[in-house]
């Protein structure tokens, strides 16, 4: 049975229309203004919202604001405005306060019924998709926490735009200490991206633990993702092998922003990218075993970021690009200080409207 | 908005400034079900913003126009686009002129 919540002074209009629902079958709350409404509505949940224009307190527009600011997150109850209102500007107003319909006062009994019908079913299906929504997230969240990340000599940022992100860190060390970091960005962004992360992440912690050379285990990735994910669905990633007792490491990049190594406040070595997208071919075509082999110094710092940050636009449109993330590398790992910073920086740059992707840098000392 | 302009078996689409998922009915629905077509042309010059989700959405294409044997052509991409194209290795499926 729906409920449907009537918002309306006048207690005449208020008691026909208590009378038509509740022979319609639906379950009716009562509020007879804008106060009493915003009340009802967090006592009880509703379908549905009548709501009148002109009442004492809060009129319709601003009740009509107030509950869709309430409702929950992805949640649909539409607001029907009954007015006797027949000026455009002021009907319009109905829409733009967040309002998804409006009838006419004293609406007919057919007409009210048959919105209300329409109404109602849009609102479940939207509802499922909300509902369905949280329970793909929490399948995700839940299979995140199964995760094996080894943080140790790593700083992470990451700021998914939703609960769940198509960005990936990966960290992991073999038997023998040799550390291996990912970090990634699969294509679009939200749910669908998000679910191929657990995917990626089993296998790679499996593979270390098996002590496969970490090229062996990107070509087994490319493999993976090309078999099992529709084609339109792939990973751009970079790859470090850092065996800090030899100092030696090495770096693969696979459609990336170039990895940094910096060395006493000077870019050391820019490693764009030589390796296909993971996952658009069933081979890579390429000899991985024969990337060079770079020497690291204990103070050395590697830097990944994926391309939400370089792709922030400023008002003028131009982009915060490669260099500019580079001048701020640089200051990070000469002088210090929070991988945050790069957020604000960020934000001073692109404003409101600059950001459209995932954010994520990962510090590797 | 997607531009379509064709003409005896070529077709071209012509792609506004930002090629990103928000097309992705619009470019799918160019060649779902287009028939008879021997080559498309794409033309990227108003193109200076790509996604990834764009990249996904090409390489769906060719994979579509493979089995049918139909040729894509990327024209006119900015030097950007070119590099992104380059660096996601997809360069290598398409025609780029």
């Amino acid at each position: 049975m729906h409920t449907i919540l009537i918002v309306e002074d006048d207690p005449v209009t208020r008691l026909f229309l208590e009378e038509l629902l509740r022979q319609e079958g639906y379950r009716v709350l009562l509020a007879a203004n804008g106060e009493e409404a915003l009340q009802r509505f967090a006592e009880r949940s509703c379908d549905l919202v009548l709501m009148d224009i002109l009442m004492p307190i809060l009129d319709g527009y601003q009740t009509c604001r107030e509950l869709k600011k309430r409702m929950m997150a992805g949640f649909f109850v539409p607001v029907i405005f009954l007015t006797s209102v027949q000026n455009d500007t002021e009907l319009a107003l109905c829409l733009d306060c967040g309002g998804d319909d409006f009838l006419n006062k004293p609406p007919s009994p057919i007409l009210l019924r048959a919105r209300i019908q329409a109404w109602l079913q849009r609102a479940e299906l939207a509802n499922r998709l909300a509902i369905d929504r949280l329970d793909v997230e929490n399948v995700i969240l839940k299979m995140r926490l199964d995760d094996q990340f080894d943080g140790r000599k790593l700083r992470v940022l990451m700021t998914p735009l939703g609960k769940t992100t198509g960005d990936i860190v990966l960290s992991a060390y073999r038997p023998d200490g040799v550390q291996y970091l990912m970090a990634g960005d699969f294509a679009g962004h939200g749910l669908a991206a998000a679910i191929c992360g657990p995917l990626v992440s089993d296998t790679f912690y499996r593979l270390t633990r098996q002590k496969l050379p970490l090229w062996e285990v990107i070509t087994r990735l490319n493999g993976l993702i090309f078999q099992k994910l529709p084609l339109n669905m792939f990973l751009a990633a970079s790859f470090v092998e850092l065996d800090r007792v030899r100092g030696k490491m090495r770096i693969w990049n696979a459609a990336f922003p170039p990895v940094l190594q910096l060395r006493s406040g000077r870019v050391q070595e820019r490693i764009g990218p030589s390796v296909a997208l993971l996952g658009i071919r069933p081979e890579l075509l390429c000899d991985l075993s024969s990337v060079p082999i770079l020497d690291w110094q204990e103070g050395d710092r590697i830097y990944l970021y994926s391309d939400g940050s370089t792709e922030t636009r400023s008002e003028a449109g131009e982009f915060f690009s490669e260099e500019r993330m580079e001048l701020f590398l640089t200051k990070v790992a000469f002088a210090g200080g929070a991988l945050e910073e790069l957020l604000s920086i960020l934000e001073a740059f692109g404003g409101e409207q600059g950001r459209v992707d995932d954010i994520t840098l990962v510090e590797m000392a | 908005m997607i531009e379509i302009a064709e003409k005896e078996g070529r077709v071209t689409i012509r792609l506004p400034e930002e090629f990103s998922y928000q097309l992705y009915r619009e470019f799918r629905e160019v060649y779902l079900h287009r028939k008879q077509v021997s080559i498309y042309d794409i033309d990227f010059a108003l193109v200076n913003r790509i996604d990834s989700s764009a990249l996904g959405m090409l390489l769906l294409m060719y994979s579509h126009c493979k089995e049918q044997g139909t040729r894509i052509r990327l024209l006119r991409c900015n030097p950007r686009i070119t590099k992104i194209l380059t660096c996601a290795t997809i360069d290598s499926l398409f025609e780029i002129v």
